[in-house]
């Protein structure tokens, strides 16, 4: 397996860290002014840290809001504590850290491919730093405290995205999920449990934070990650092997009305652009792009459609829209 | 039920929430209700398109906390005393009904009916992770200076000389201090 298989595969990485302040009720039992009082307190130190731009929740527009939810720079549960919420976000985007979610702090790191080491890295200088001039809630026993027990110790999940279209469609993607999640590893189609999935796409995370180091941790999550893209790999081998003509008409009939609808729902976009994805990867069909195709997620969200129209759309305009962008973008494409 | 924000119409939603330890009850018609939670206008906008938000799979971070809860001997007995973690207040079953704790004192406070659960829902009880101790309470020189040119780096790579001169004489001048 070269790394270039694996990186057709998994789409990004993550890593999170949660962590509390010392003498502060956690989020959910703050009052608004000592929530006030600490995002404040996370805006001054941030500052000695490192250059993050700073967003008040309470000051933002919705629409900014929701488009920050789209682009996995917050949750949507920070929205719930509008008042207190606060967000820190690297300029190159791929490090942001939410004041007052669920935690009072929630570092991320973001990386594309299979990187977990180098999020790693990078979010653990960030929380060094953090971690020196804030007074971190913290015990020997129990490491970093947090609001949910799920959480404690190394407060750390760490999680890679995978693209896993020949599973889903061989069925055994319902094994791969049972038999991971023996090793205390979790998997989650994204459209919520089980194998239902928004472009066959999975989140892939360890479950327990407590009783074993980061390393291990990352250690745990890279291996299995790598296991499923192996399983991944041979089933696309059987898929092409047994049907490559009925696989090949599917992928060209989605470049197809990608490239010509007039308006097209988020939920149809995830099935085309799952297909096409595949396609490309095992060579059915050439697509000349710059980037990696599954950039185009974000982008034909709701509120990153807006952002670029400059005005509100509804939901029906929203498809026009989007049906446009993608003409657009995969007109000339094929080679 | 007469709703909260119009005062004409029958209140069809009721909820209470908590928001930072206040509880607020809402009592609204259908009209108000609609208009009134943001994100379910967003929901209502876009019923097809917004399934993503509550699914997103880079947040679906909480744990099944609950099944840990309802399978732990404390679930259904109602305590005779009603304990409160004398920090932040909170009830032990507060943190049954909506799985988080109130501070980092109810671990302390709670530590007899946590662990059980924690070590149900962890791969064992005991911190392996990275150690942490605060240190800039009671920072050296030398970390200050560091510190500083650390910072010192960062300007100039930013090519922010004003920044990076101003950094230079702090330095000069703490290297000066008590020598
Ligand atoms: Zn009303
Ligand atoms: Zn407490």
């Amino acid at each position: 397996m070269n790394k270039e298989d694996v990186n057709q595969i998994v789409v990004s990485s993550r890593v999170r860290l949660a962590r509390n302040i010392e003498n502060f009720n956690f989020p959910c039992c703050l009052s608004k002014e000592k929530g006030e009082e600490l995002r404040e307190l996370v805006y001054k130190a941030s500052l000695k840290v490192g250059n993050f731009n700073f967003y008040n929740l309470k000051n933002m527009q919705e629409c900014d809001i929701l488009r920050f939810v789209e682009n996995g720079y917050i949750s949507s549960d920070l929205i719930k504590m509008k008042e207190i919420a606060g967000l820190l976000l690297s300029p190159d985007e791929t490090v942001s850290i939410m004041i007052n979610e669920e935690d009072h702090i929630r570092e991320q790191c973001v990386l594309s491919g299979l990187n977990l080491k180098k999020a790693y890295d990078i979010i653990n200088d960030i929380d060094y730093d953090l971690g020196k001039n804030l007074k971190f809630s913290y015990s020997k026993d129990l490491g970093f405290l947090t609001a949910c027990p799920s959480n404690l110790g190394t407060g750390m999940r760490a999680s890679a995205m995978l693209f896993l279209p020949a599973l889903c469609k061989s069925g055994n993607i319902t094994n791969v999920i049972n038999t991971v999640s023996k090793l205390g590893i979790c998997v989650r189609g994204s459209s919520g449990e089980g194998t239902k999935a928004s472009a066959n796409l999975f989140q892939v995370s360890n479950q327990n934070t407590l009783g074993k180091s980061e390393k291990d941790i990352i250690q745990l999550v890279e291996s299995t990650v790598l296991k499923i893209c192996e399983l991944e790999i041979q089933a696309r081998e059987v898929l092409l092997k047994d049907n490559e003509v009925g696989l090949k008409d599917e992928v060209l009939r989605a470049f197809g009305i990608i490239s010509n609808c007039y308006k097209i729902s988020m939920q149809e976009f995830y099935d085309l652009i799952a297909k096409i994805k595949l396609g490309i990867d095992l060579k059915l069909i050439y697509i000349k792009c710059d980037e990696d195709i599954f950039n185009l997620i974000n982008m034909v969200k709701p509120y990153n459609l807006m952002q670029k129209e400059n005005k509100n759309l509804n939901n029906y305009e929203c498809e026009i829209v989007r049906a446009k962008l993608l003409n657009s973008y995969f007109k000339n494409t094929r080679v | 039920m007469i709703c909260d924000n119009c005062g004409k119409k029958e209140a069809v939603f009721h909820s209470k929430t908590n928001i930072n330890g206040k509880v607020t009850e809402t009592h609204l018609c259908e009209d108000c209700l609609k208009k009134s939670q943001y994100i379910n206008d967003v929901n209502n906008s876009f019923e097809n398109d917004f399934d993503f938000f509550n699914d997103d799979p880079f947040f679906t971070d909480n744990s099944l906390l609950g099944n840990f809860i309802s399978n732990s001997p404390y679930s259904n007995k109602k305590s005779n005393l009603d304990y409160r973690c004398p920090s932040c207040g909170c009830s032990f079953e507060n943190f049954s009904q909506r799985g988080l704790l109130g501070c980092a004192k109810c671990y302390d406070y709670f530590n007899k009916k946590l662990m059980p659960i924690i070590s149900n829902m962890q791969f064992g009880t005991k911190h392996l992770g990275k150690n942490y101790e605060q240190t800039s309470v009671e920072e050296t020189k030398e970390d200050k200076i560091a510190e500083l040119r650390r910072k010192l780096k960062l300007a100039v790579d930013e090519e922010n000389y004003e920044l990076a001169s101003e950094i230079k004489k702090q330095i000069t001048s703490l290297e000066a201090k008590n020598e």
